[in-house]
């Protein structure tokens, strides 16, 4: 045998061999358009328990959701994607380019077992967890501890405080932090005070030492007390460096914590979309949502799920609105860089 | 030269060009087609070629001062690698052979580490009892640590260690090739060291200088990480603008942010090369 005729064989043997598990393995597979940042602790601590318990293979595509959201626009007629996991903000997005099919509660049972508005805009997109945004303080600079949102307007932060970049996520948190100072109004109703949360903001620039992108940055500083607090900081990103022994926490001010809920929605025309279902309920199941609350520091969308020390009920969170920001988000976005720089 | 000879010297010229095809191909693919998207992305509305996104874009103060920043960054940053790369770059090309291997290590090591390392590293330096401020405070120089962190002087420091070893390496090719020969002239013939390194080892390595100024401004102007690290938002520049957009789901406003920051990298670049040319020029 030739040379050649050796590696055709040889190929055309091996397409034979695989092709099968390659067929076998796409009709099982679910590809999710989720968070790199969450990706690693999907797919160690919860994609093993989902797969044995739906029969799927899936496949966590982590990005940030913008991109997502432009591929499942590309792809609208034939998406390789089956699950969306985006802010509620990019949801809304989401939802207005048509991406995302209904969910359905005789396919998805545990939708009827979650906390009140957990499921929002007729059921486009379900809450998965809740990430909590508050304020990150050094506890050995921060002494007395903080108390309300107005406390960083305060002196004694001067030139000692991260905010962040209005990009990231917690930016319309900022804002609504600002507003609410400024205007007096609880943060559900001050997040519309755009001009209020402007006024306030250029008000909190001597006590700025930077507007942070980077949030392992800003917990670097926080650490080494560069920085005595740090506004719109996750819960999963803080708490595990607490729980090494750094000087570090983040406490929820008496007038509101923020919350910011990961959702989960079922793409339009997603391919294998019963098994997409599937797997959207087991996300929701209790063990699941207690193994990414001790994980993430997250809080449950569920009430029946015994909470850790630290983690806040999610209906006690303050979750901005998803189609007011999600729709008006750009427009904000130069007045916040003018009034902090 | 025959007939045949030029024949073969032709179809080795197309040979060698078959070489070229794939990286042709490659930046077609990588380059020319998502610059053409971007184009359309920034100059194509309402079904129509227009620069009202400019215009918009232009309205805001926010943004003029974000293209300004972009500029004033790049180029400043550039004036100032070449100025430093030039000695160097001079010094290692006259080195002798043990001494200039450890110069060109020590210069291009760092950019074995990654770029945010680096920006992390000069932020625990200046930071308010990092090095620096321990060093101003034991000197006397200051009575408390002042605040270094997050601003211009750290913005361009950072710079400097980014991209320093880009000045360098042109100014050293360009001298190291020409050899001493001149300068030694010039000695003989009595010029005193200072009459030789401005009439004879700038003029020959400005082609050098020149070069390393349009790649550290290129790379300056287009610079995402340094800035963002090193002073944050409070100092936007065109990349973050374009970045931010993005993420904000406004496609149209980073296709115009990016096309103004290539506008930019591409005419600091084509005026240094002119200024280049006219300074080869004989009297």
């Amino acid at each position: 045998m030739k040379r050649r005729q050796f590696l055709a064989s040889s190929l055309a043997a091996g397409t034979a061999l695989t092709a099968p598990s390659l067929v076998r393995a796409q009709a099982r597979e679910i590809v999710i358009a989720g968070p790199s940042a969450q990706a690693k602790m999907f797919e160690t601590d919860v994609q093993p328990i989902i797969e044995k318990r739906t029969g799927a293979k899936i496949i966590m595509d982590g990005s940030i959701s913008v991109k997502h959201i432009q591929t499942l626009i590309a792809q609208r007629s034939a998406p390789t994607h089956s699950i969306t996991w985006f802010p509620d903000t990019d949801m809304v997005t989401a939802m207005g380019e048509g991406l995302l099919a209904p969910l359905d509660g005789a396919k998805i049972p545990n939708l009827a077992k979650l906390l009140p508005g957990s499921v929002p805009a007729d059921k486009l997109w379900v809450q998965l967890k809740v990430a909590r945004f508050s304020i990150g303080v050094n506890t050995d600079k921060v002494k007395p501890p903080l108390e309300t949102w107005s406390d960083i307007w305060t002196d004694r932060f001067k030139g000692k405080l991260l905010v962040p970049a209005y990009a990231l996520t917690q930016g319309p948190m900022m804002m609504t932090a600002a507003a609410h100072v400024e205007t007096g109004k609880p943060l559900a109703e001050a997040q519309y005070e755009i001009e209020a949360a402007y006024k306030r903001l250029k008000a909190l620039k001597p006590n700025v030492l930077n507007v942070f992108s980077a949030s392992p940055q800003a917990i670097m500083l926080l650490e080494q007390g560069e920085a005595h607090a740090v506004v719109g900081l996750f819960s999963s990103v803080l708490y595990p460096r607490m729980r090494q022994g750094m000087p570090i926490d983040l406490p929820s001010p008496k007038d509101g914590a923020f919350g910011s809920p990961n959702c989960l929605g079922l793409v339009e025309k997603a391919p294998n979309a019963s098994l997409a279902n599937a797997v959207i309920d087991a996300m929701l199941d209790a063990d699941v949502q207690k193994i990414m609350m001790e994980k993430t520091f997250d809080s449950p969308v569920r009430g029946d799920v015994a909470l850790d020390p630290g983690v806040v009920a999610a209906d006690k969170l303050v979750s901005l609105d998803p189609i007011f920001w999600g729709k008006r988000r750009p427009e904000f976005a130069p007045g916040y860089a003018a009034a902090l720089a | 030269m025959g007939g045949e000879a030029r024949r073969l010297d032709s179809f080795g010229r197309a040979a060698v060009s078959l070489f070229a095809v794939p990286p042709v191909v490659f930046l077609i693919f990588a380059f020319v087609v998502p610059l053409c998207v971007v184009l359309g992305a920034a100059f194509l509305d309402g079904g129509g070629v227009s620069v009202s996104r400019y215009i918009a874009f232009f309205a805001q103060e926010g943004n003029r001062t974000m293209v300004l920043n972009t500029f004033v960054y790049g180029v400043v940053t550039a004036l100032v690698c070449a100025a430093l790369g030039f000695p160097l770059g001079y010094a290692i090309a006259r080195a002798g052979r043990r001494m200039q291997v450890t110069l060109i290590v020590l210069t291009f090591l760092p950019l074995c580490t990654s770029i945010i390392v680096k920006a992390f590293a000069i932020t625990l330096i200046l930071k308010s009892n990092g090095p620096v401020n321990a060093l101003l405070l034991m000197l006397g120089v200051v009575d408390e640590p002042v605040r270094l962190i997050f601003t211009r002087t750290a913005l361009f420091v950072g710079s400097m260690n980014a991209f320093l070893p880009f000045a360098v390496l042109p100014v050293f090719a360009v001298l190291a090739e020409r050899g001493r020969d001149l300068e030694e002239a010039a000695a003989s013939l009595g010029c005193s060291p200072a009459f030789t390194l401005f009439h004879v080892v700038i003029p020959t390595a400005f082609p050098g200088i020149v070069a390393g100024f349009s790649i550290v401004a290129a790379q300056a102007i287009s610079a995402y990480v340094v800035p963002t690290l090193l002073i944050g938002d409070r100092f936007r520049v065109l990349a973050r603008g374009a970045y931010d957009s993005y993420v904000l789901n406004d496609r149209a406003g980073a296709a115009v942010a990016a096309t103004i920051l290539l506008a930019l990298s591409l005419a600091v670049v084509v005026c240094a090369n002119r200024l280049s040319r006219r300074a080869e020029r004989p009297a």
